[in-house]
């Protein structure tokens, strides 16, 4: 199957050929990454105003986070950006079976990440630093700092809560992949869905490289 | 037609240049700079994330639509960031009289008119002192 | 883009007698559950908006029962909240911010662009599924017991205090709004990719340039809306204190964050209205539209200033005043796209061969109703009178005016202009003419009276006032029953046209654009063959009105 017969057989029938189509879900998926920009936007908003005003509960409160497991979840979600990079090349460059093996690796990081950030959930539950549901605040510093440290602790869970299911969804979407690419579905230049997906990947990527520093490194430095 | 793609050398170097920001970043968070901590760290996040999309989402190798969005994406972004911020920054630059506690009477140097012949007929909680 | 220089056929030469339409290739429901062709798309949300259409409407004929007298005697004051929150939230989510584009802009984007169909048929059709769920979410809440926050939500009463099905209200608009996000972002790759041949940007329709805007505002708007209310429902349901003012948060912030894209919203459903205007207004006086270009480029502007001047809902909410005043600049300023498109409007009216057909009745009215409406606008823009008609009935006019006597009437007119190439059938032209008069009077009746009041005091939102109010408030219900039985008219007649209309042609109003090059109805791949663009937007003859502009389809 050359090419230009794989792309011929592609193409939608609105299309006019494959270019447009590629052009077409290309863009489709920036302005869909431009909408969850927005979306995550309105949360950095209000971490924003909150952080602004009340430095020392934020600063007390990150403190709790345990900046390790969020380095090394920092460092997997890179290297899982890097195998989707990866993956996407080998899809362009018409090596399927590479692709899917990179799709499988940047679903395993990905889920190393989850696996992680469940356990640091499971963890402030214990520690009482979970304040949802009515369950308690394990609280002992200055009367002030006891609602902005609980407005901390929602915006933690929300943020990262939100980035969760973002990549729950991916890694859902990233095994329909698998058996496709395993069988040779994107040899020949059929790289299209594989670039998309992998632009949505990379974007979640971006949001937690900015959620990394605000909510675990507020001020280490104390 | 396939667009122009980074080499693997290409995204080994950014893979790197991320995991130096990422050290980095926590390096710095361990030294007391003040306010600066917040300022590098969101200037390392930036340049990561502009290398992502440079180089991981190929932006850099991509039509100018593409990179419209991406700045439209940003600056719609500070727009929100921008003008939600000035209010919080500006409460209390211009001074504001306080609301009545008792909304049921206008205020003593009300010019009489029209509003204050009619009484509401319907009784107002009044506002608590903040 | 395509570089395919010369016309594709597409379809097969279409069949002797009746000929395959869009609506014919089959009558299963299936088919039309399942279809992707933006044609039944916009039928099936058709469907949808008129139905929440009259149930929002029906929740304003009861508030406007009760107040026609000063006490409370129709319905207790929680039903009352309930009644004006729920008719807000059907109107301006379930109605307004579809209606035109989800109807009029599937249904003739790609038709006008000369495409087959837009970018993503599918997710097209996703969209409608996601606009049904919203809107049964919302029927839920109105059956269970409604909610009574008022549509704009303000915490912490929705977060903490109210009782009523604030969740699932949220939960539903949040779901509504995924629809208006993929149709947006539908027509933006639509109108960048799939543009015939020949067919440039500044050769596009108006009605294309608005929708272009108004999609932007849904891509960049409406993200913001759904995480504020997923927050707002995060902070009832799991206890999350994000807005809660005992910890701190600041129930402003809800507010910032709300009228971001709620403030732009408006824009979303006015900017379609006048895209409407331009092609009627345009096929009516059989001039092309004045200052083309002028008009292209204040839609993008007003898509751009209404992210700016959100602020102008909150000068008495506890904003800084500084704020307040970046915020009454950027609104007065905003008037001035919107000023541009009514003068350049009116100009094209000007030594053009005007006809009165229902639409135009429609499009004519616009002009003087939004121009009413804007200039009231500017008055709430200016922070000293707003401080004094904030909350007050004036804002009800101000708003109503646009969305009822701009948008509604917009949205009328263009289902009257469009309705023969949609079903193939004429509407009955003196009945369209009727009720386009009595919608008209109807509304003014309502509405007119509401300015007064509200200058004079009398609060939004009150299901009891003061005796002085009572007149005008029994003309405005009287206007409103007007207004009410006016709009029974148009649905009536035209679900009958669908079966006793008269046939329409592929062009019964002889105008300018290649929607109108197709059949009525159109078959179900818009065009046999691709058209090759070689004439201007609007290439009425302003000298020879009798002349059917030549659009060639070889």
């Amino acid at each position: 199957m050359n090419v230009a017969e794989a792309k011929r057989m592609n193409v939608a029938h609105h299309f006019d050929d494959w270019e447009q189509q590629y052009e077409s879900c290309v863009l489709g998926m920036w302005v869909f990454i431009v909408t969850e920009v927005m979306f995550f936007g309105g949360v950095f908003a209000i971490y924003m105003v909150y952080r602004v005003n009340y430095p020392d509960a934020f600063a007390q409160a990150s403190r709790q986070l345990d900046e390790t497991l969020g380095t090394f979840n920092t460092f997997a979600l890179l290297s899982s950006s890097l195998t989707m990079a990866l993956a996407v090349r080998a899809a362009h460059l018409g090596r399927s079976r590479q692709a899917g093996l990179l799709i499988v690796l940047t679903m395993i990081l990905g889920t190393l990440f989850l696996g992680v950030k469940f356990y640091e959930y499971h963890h402030k539950y214990e520690q009482g630093l979970m304040p949802l549901l009515g369950l308690p605040l394990n609280f002992n510093g200055p009367a002030e700092e006891l609602g902005p440290t609980r407005l901390f602790y929602g915006l933690y869970f929300v943020m990262t809560g939100i980035h969760a299911v973002h990549m729950i969804l991916g890694i859902a979407i990233l095994a329909l992949f698998i058996s496709p690419a395993l069988r040779g579905r994107y040899d020949g230049g059929n790289f299209l869905s594989v670039e998309i997906v992998g632009l949505y990947w990379h974007f979640v990527d971006l949001v937690w490289i900015f959620l990394f520093p605000l909510l675990y490194l507020v001020d280490r430095s104390h | 037609m396939t667009t122009a793609q980074p080499t693997l050398r290409t995204y080994i170097v950014v893979y790197l240049l991320l995991l130096l920001g990422l050290a980095v970043t926590v390096g710095v968070a361990f030294v007391p700079l003040g306010r600066m901590n917040l300022a590098v760290a969101l200037a390392i996040a930036f340049a990561k994330a502009t290398l992502v999309v440079l180089f991981f989402m190929h932006v850099l190798y991509s039509p100018r639509l593409t990179w419209i969005a991406v700045f439209a994406g940003l600056v719609w972004l500070a727009i929100l960031l921008s003008l939600v911020g000035v209010d919080y920054a500006t409460r209390g630059w211009i001074p504001v009289a306080p609301a009545p506690t008792d909304m049921r009477e206008p205020p003593a140097d009300t010019p009489s008119g029209v509003r204050s012949q009619k009484t509401l007929t319907f009784h107002l909680a009044p506002i608590p002192d903040s | 883009m395509s570089t395919v220089a010369e016309p594709k056929p597409i379809s097969a030469a279409l069949p002797e007698g009746q000929p395959r339409n869009y609506l014919n290739t089959s009558y299963t429901v299936k088919s039309w559950l399942f279809t992707v062709d933006h044609k039944r798309i916009a039928i099936l949300y058709l469907l949808g908006v008129t139905l929440f259409f009259f149930l929002g409407g029906a929740a304003a004929v009861l508030f406007r029962l009760e107040l026609m007298t000063p006490q409370a005697d129709l319905v207790e004051s929680e039903t009352y909240n309930k009644l004006f929150t729920l008719h807000g939230i059907i109107m301006i989510f379930f109605f307004l911010v579809p209606s035109i584009p989800a109807v009029l802009g599937n249904f003739l984007l790609p038709l006008m662009i000369g495409a087959r169909d837009l970018a993503f048929p599918r997710l097209n059709l996703l969209s409608w599924y996601l606009f049904m769920i919203g809107g049964v979410f919302t029927l839920y809440v109105t059956v269970a017991g409604g909610v009574d926050t008022g549509w704009t939500f303000y915490t912490p009463y929705s977060s903490t205090y109210s009782n009523t099905y604030v969740m699932a209200t949220a939960v539903g608009i949040f779901i509504t709004g995924f629809s208006s996000i993929l149709t947006g972002l539908n027509f933006i790759v639509t109108t960048h990719k799939m543009r015939a041949p020949g067919l440039t940007w500044f050769r596009l329709p108006l009605f294309v340039w608005a929708h272009y805007a108004t999609s932007l505002i849904f891509v960049l708007g409406t993200p913001v809306l759904a995480i504020t209310l997923l927050l707002v429902a995060l902070e009832r349901g799991l206890g999350i204190g994000i807005f809660d003012p005992k910890l701190g948060g600041d129930p402003i912030l809800f507010q910032h964050l709300f009228w971001f894209y709620s403030h732009p919203a408006v824009y979303i459903m006015v900017l379609p209205a006048m895209g409407v205007q331009s092609e009627i207004i345009a096929a009516f006086s059989r001039n092309r539209i004045f200052g083309y270009r002028f008009v292209a480029y204040a839609s993008l502007a007003i898509a751009v200033l209404g992210f700016l001047v959100w602020g102008h809902h909150m000068f008495v909410s506890g904003q800084s005043l500084y704020a307040g005043m970046i915020f009454s600049i950027l609104s007065l300023l905003i008037a001035i796209p919107s000023a541009i498109k009514v003068f350049n409007w009116t100009a094209t009216l000007h030594r053009g061969s005007i006809t009165f057909q229902t639409p135009m009745l429609y499009a004519l009215g616009f002009i003087g109703l939004f121009t009413v409406g804007g200039l009231t606008g500017l008055f709430l823009s200016a922070m000293g009178i707003d401080v004094h008609v904030h909350d007050t009935y004036f804002v009800v006019a101000h708003f109503h005016y646009i969305m009822v006597g701009s948008a509604v009437m917009a949205y009328l007119g263009g289902i009257h202009y469009w309705w023969p190439k949609m079903t193939g059938r004429m509407y009955p032209e003196g009945w369209g003419r009727f009720s386009a008069v009595l919608v008209f009077v109807g509304f003014n009746l309502t509405f007119f009276p509401q300015f007064i009041l509200g200058y004079l005091g009398m609060p939004r939102r009150y299901h009891v006032y003061d005796d002085g109010f009572q007149v005008l408030n029994v003309m405005s219900s009287a206007g409103a029953s007007i207004l009410g039985i006016a709009y029974l008219f148009p649905f009536t007649y035209l679900l009958w046209s669908l079966k006793y209309g008269k046939r329409a042609s592929a062009n019964p109003w002889n105008a300018v654009g290649l929607e109108w090059t197709t059949p009525s109805p159109p078959p179900k791949h818009n065009f046999a063959q691709t058209p090759i663009v070689t004439w201007e937007a609007y290439e009425y003859p302003c000298s020879n009105p009798d002349e059917v502009p030549s659009v060639d389809n070889e």
